[in-house]
C-alpha cells in the first residue's frame, strides 16, 4: 500500500517526495518477491509461461528503485501509484496463471483469457502510471491503510494456509497491524485519518471469527461496539445500548422473522 | 399490440396478486428507508436486502427486489431535497434546486413534483419494457456467439465512456473486473484458476461481496473522513400540493426528463446518474432563464427526478431481453435471479413468462405506491434523517455483514467484504472509479464463455468477430465511442456534464 501525502497545494512537488522512499521501497520488494516467487515456482527455466511476469517485475522494480532514488518527478501521485498498483494486479494474475494450460490448438485454454486480460491490464496500467508522470494533479489525500490492508490479508493468510511458515507469517501481520494501527491512533495528527477504516476492518473480521464459534449474540454485539468506535464520536453508554438494540433485532430479524439458520449462543452453550 | 395488452394483462393478475401486492409494498416501503439514510446508495441497499428474498418464490422475490430499487431511488430524492446530501448518487443534481425549494418553505411541492414525475416516467418506462421486451428478444435470438461478445465489449465502452474522469483508467478498472471475474473453477475444464488453493475461492469472488466490500464499506469510510454538518430544513413540511405554476412549470421537463431517462437507462453502462445529469443539463439549455437554475427552481426537480426513475426502470430492458446487465444495480439482479435459479436472458420471457409480465406489471404498482403511501409518510423520513451517522453506520455494517454472512453461511465472504472494503477506499482516493469495476465483473464469465465459443466454432480465426455483420458493426460502434471519448471537444463536454455546480 503506497501512502498519502499531506494535501498542501503549494508544495505539491516537495511533498510528493517525502513519501517516495517508503512507497518506492514497496514497489521494490514487490517486484523482488514475485521474481523470487516465480523462480521459486518455475526453477530457472526463463522462456516459457512464467517469463512476462517475471520480465514486468523486473521493469516494475527499476520503476520503484527510481522512485525510491528520487529520480523520477511524480506530478500525478493518484495516477502513477494507482497505475502501479494495477501493473501488481496484472504480475499477480500472470503468475497464478502460469501453471495452468494456454491454448490447446485453435481452443482457448483455461488460462488463455485470464492471461489475455491480465496482460492488457499490465499495458493500461502502466499507461496509467505513466500519465501520472505527465499530468498534473493536486497531491494525493493522505490515507493510510496499512493496518486494515494487513489484517484481512492475514485472515486469508491464516485460515487456507498448510505449515508453520505461513501461520507464523500471518501471524506476524496481525502483530505488524496492531503495531502500526497503536501508533498510528496515539500519533495526534495521524488519529482522525486511520481511525475509520482501522476499527471498520477490524469490526469485520471480528465478526467473521466469532460468528461460528460464539453466535449471532455475541458477534452482533461486539461488531456494533468495535465498528462504533471507528468515529471520535462515539459516546460509552450510547453505544452499549445502542449495540444492544441492534443485537436484539438482528436476533429476532434474522433467524425468526426470516428463518434463516443461525446459532444464537455460543457452540459450547449446546 | 393485442398481444402487449394480453401479456400486460396476464402480469397484473401476477402482480396483483395479494401476496405479490404485499411483497411489492415492502420492497419498495424498506427501499424508500434505506434510500433515504445518506451514504448508502441503492446498490448496496439491494446487496443488502438480498438475504431477506431467499425465502420467497421466484416472482415474488424479483418483485420485491425491483421494488427496492426504485423505493431506493424515490427515497434518495427525499433526502436531496430536505437535507442536501444525496440519499442516492442519482439524486445529486436533485439537491441543487431541491434544497433550494426547501429553504424557501417548498419542501412539499418539491418532493411532491419529484414523486409526480417519478410516477409519470414510471408509467412511460413501464409501457416501454413491454413494448419493446418482444421485439429485442427476437434479435437476441440472431445473436451467436461472436454477436454477443462484441454486444459486451459495446456494453463495457458504453461504461467507460458514460463514467466520469479518465478513460484510461475506466479501460483499466473494466480489466480488474474481467480478471476478478476469472477467479476460480473455469467452466469448460474445471481447472482451479488463480484461486490459491484456497476451496472458498474456487467457486469465484462473490459479487455482492465485492459490490458490499466496495460500494458500501468504501463509501462508509468516506463519510467518515468527511464529518459534515446536516442541514436538515427544520420547519414543518406543509402544503404538499404544487400549484397550477408549478405544475405547468414542471409538465415539459417531466416530458423531456422521461424520454431522455428512457433512453439512457437503455443503453448499456448508462443508468440513472448519468440520466439525472444529463436531464438536468439539457433543461437548462432549453431554459428560457438558465441563470436561475440552483436557486429553487422546479424543473431542476422535476427534470432530474423523472429522468433517473425513467431510467432505473428501463435498464432492466437489455437484462431481461437480452441476459446483459447494463450497469451494477442490475448486475446484482442477475445474482439475484441466478440464486432463484433463473437465467436471465430472450429465453425468461418464453419460459417464465409470467415472471416477466409479473415484474413489469410490478413496477407500474409500486411506482403508484410509492406516490400513495409515501407523501403522507415524508415526516417518519425526516425524523429518520435525524439520526446521527454515529449511530447509523454502525447498523449499516452490522445488518451487511449478517446479509453476507447468510448468502453461504461462510466467515470467509464476511472476510472477503473487509478485503474489498480496503480495495473501495484504495479506489476512491486514486480516483477510479469503482462502478465499472463491477459491471466488468459480472460480464466477465459471460464475455468469455462467448468468446472462447466463438474461436472454437471459427476454427481460431479471431477474425469472426470483423466478418459477422453485426457483430462487426458492433465493434465498430464500440471503437467510434472510444475515439469520440478521447477526443478534446467531447471530453471537455462530458466533463462539464458532471460538474457540480
Amino acid at each position: 500500500m503506497s501512502e498519502g501525502v499531506n494535501s498542501s497545494p503549494n508544495a505539491a512537488v516537495v511533498r510528493s517526495q517525502e513519501h517516495a522512499g517508503f512507497a518506492g521501497g514497496i514497489i521494490v520488494a514487490f517486484a523482488v518477491i514475485t521474481i523470487a516467487a516465480s523462480i521459486y515456482n518455475k526453477g530457472f527455466q526463463f522462456f516459457g509461461p512464467g517469463l512476462e511476469p517475471r520480465v514486468i517485475a523486473v521493469l516494475l522494480g527499476v520503476l520503484g528503485a527510481a522512485v525510491m532514488m528520487r529520480r523520477v518527478v511524480i506530478r500525478n501521485e493518484q495516477d502513477f501509484y494507482g497505475g502501479v498498483a494495477l501493473v501488481g494486479l496484472a504480475i499477480i494474475a500472470l503468475l497464478a496463471t502460469a501453471d495452468l494450460q494456454g491454448m490447446r490448438g485453435f481452443a482457448f485454454g483455461p488460462a488463455t483469457a485470464p492471461r489475455l486480460f491480465a496482460g492488457l491490464l499490465a499495458v493500461l496500467g502502466g499507461a496509467v502510471a505513466i500519465s501520472g508522470l505527465l499530468t498534473e494533479a493536486p497531491p494525493l489525500e493522505r490515507y493510510d491503510l496499512s493496518a486494515p490492508a494487513l489484517w484481512s490479508l492475514a485472515y486469508f493468510v491464516y485460515h487456507f494456509s498448510v505449515g508453520m511458515v505461513w501461520q507464523a507469517l500471518a501471524i506476524g501481520m496481525i502483530v505488524l497491524g496492531l503495531v502500526l494501527a497503536y501508533f498510528g491512533l496515539r500519533n495526534p495528527e495521524r488519529r482522525q485519518m486511520v481511525r475509520g477504516p482501522i476499527f471498520l476492518v477490524l469490526s469485520v473480521i471480528i465478526f467473521a471469527e466469532t460468528i461460528r464459534p460464539m453466535g449471532l449474540v455475541f458477534a452482533t454485539f461486539v461488531t456494533v461496539l468495535v465498528s462504533a468506535l471507528a468515529t471520535p464520536e462515539a459516546r460509552w453508554r450510547e453505544t452499549v445500548i445502542w449495540g444492544a438494540v441492534l443485537t436484539l433485532f438482528c436476533s429476532l430479524l434474522f433467524p425468526y422473522a426470516l428463518a434463516l439458520p443461525f446459532m444464537l449462543w455460543p457452540k459450547f452453550w449446546y | 399490440m393485442h398481444d402487449l395488452i394480453a401479456n400486460l394483462s396476464m402480469g397484473f393478475g401476477v402482480a396483483a396478486q395479494p401476496y405479490n401486492i404485499m411483497l411489492c409494498l415492502i420492497g419498495a416501503l424498506v427501499g424508500t428507508l434505506i434510500g433515504v439514510l445518506p451514504g448508502i446508495g441503492s446498490l448496496a441497499t439491494i446487496a443488502m436486502l438480498l438475504p431477506i428474498t431467499f425465502g420467497l418464490p421466484p416472482v415474488g422475490a424479483l418483485i420485491m427486489l425491483a421494488g427496492i430499487y426504485y423505493g431506493a431511488q424515490y427515497g434518495g430524492s427525499t433526502t436531496s431535497i430536505l437535507v442536501n446530501i444525496p440519499g442516492e448518487s442519482s439524486s445529486v443534481v436533485t439537491t441543487l434546486d431541491g434544497h433550494q425549494m426547501a429553504k424557501q418553505g417548498r419542501a412539499g411541492p418539491a418532493l411532491a413534483i419529484a414523486a409526480i414525475g417519478s410516477f409519470i416516467a414510471g408509467c412511460f418506462s413501464t409501457i416501454l419494457v413491454a413494448a419493446l421486451g418482444v421485439p429485442l428478444t427476437s434479435i437476441a435470438l440472431m445473436f451467436g456467439p461472436a454477436e454477443y461478445f462484441s454486444l459486451m465489449v459495446l456494453g463495457l465502452i458504453f461504461a467507460v465512456v458514460l463514467a466520469s474522469g479518465s478513460v484510461l483508467k475506466a479501460l483499466a478498472i473494466i480489466l480488474v473486473g474481467l480478471l476478478l471475474s476469472m477467479v476460480g473453477s473455469d467452466l469448460e475444464t474445471g481447472v482451479s484458476r488463480m484461486a490459491f488453493d484456497i476451496p472458498e475461492m474456487s467457486d469465484g469472488i462473490g459479487f455482492v461481496q465485492v459490490a458490499m466490500g466496495v460500494f458500501g464499506f468504501g463509501e462508509i469510510l468516506r463519510n467518515l473522513d468527511n464529518p459534515g454538518s446536516r442541514d436538515i430544513v427544520q420547519s414543518k413540511v406543509t402544503g404538499l400540493m404544487p400549484t397550477a405554476a408549478d405544475l405547468k412549470a414542471s409538465s415539459g421537463a417531466i416530458a423531456r426528463g422521461t424520454i431522455l431517462g428512457s433512453i439512457l437507462g437503455i443503453l448499456p453502462g448508462g443508468g440513472t446518474i448519468i440520466a439525472a445529469f444529463a436531464a438536468y443539463t439539457l433543461e437548462k439549455k432549453v431554459s428560457k432563464t438558465p441563470e436561475k437554475f440552483g436557486t429553487g427552481l422546479i424543473e431542476g426537480v422535476a427534470a432530474p427526478e423523472s429522468a433517473n426513475n425513467a431510467a432505473s426502470q428501463t435498464s432492466f430492458i437489455p437484462l431481461l431481453t437480452l441476459g446483459i446487465p447494463p450497469n451494477a444495480v442490475m448486475a446484482l439482479m442477475v445474482g439475484a435471479m441466478t440464486i432463484h435459479g433463473i437465467v436471465p436472458g430472450p429465453q425468461v420471457m418464453t419460459k417464465q413468462p409470467e415472471l416477466f409480465w409479473g415484474m413489469i406489471a410490478s413496477m407500474w404498482l409500486g411506482n403508484l405506491m410509492l406516490v400513495v403511501i409515501n407523501l403522507p409518510m415524508v415526516g417518519l423520513w425526516v425524523r429518520l434523517l435525524r439520526v446521527p451517522y454515529r449511530l447509523l453506520f454502525p447498523m449499516i455494517i452490522i445488518f451487511c455483514l449478517v446479509g453476507i454472512y447468510s448468502l453461504n453461511n461462510s466467515p470467509f465472504d464476511v472476510a472477503m467484504t473487509a478485503l474489498f472494503g480496503v480495495v473501495g477506499y484504495w479506489l476512491i482516493k486514486h480516483d477510479f472509479e469503482p462502478a465499472p469495476m463491477l459491471l466488468g465483473m459480472v460480464l466477465g464469465p459471460l464475455m468469455e464463455e462467448n468468446l472462447r465459443r466463438a474461436m472454437l466454432i471459427a476454427r481460431g480465426d479471431a477474425s469472426v468477430f470483423l466478418t459477422r455483420p453485426l457483430s462487426a458493426s458492433l465493434l465498430v460502434l464500440s471503437l467510434i465511442l472510444l475515439v469520440l471519448a478521447v477526443l478534446p471537444a467531447i471530453r471537455k463536454r462530458r466533463d462539464e456534464v458532471f460538474v457540480e455546480e
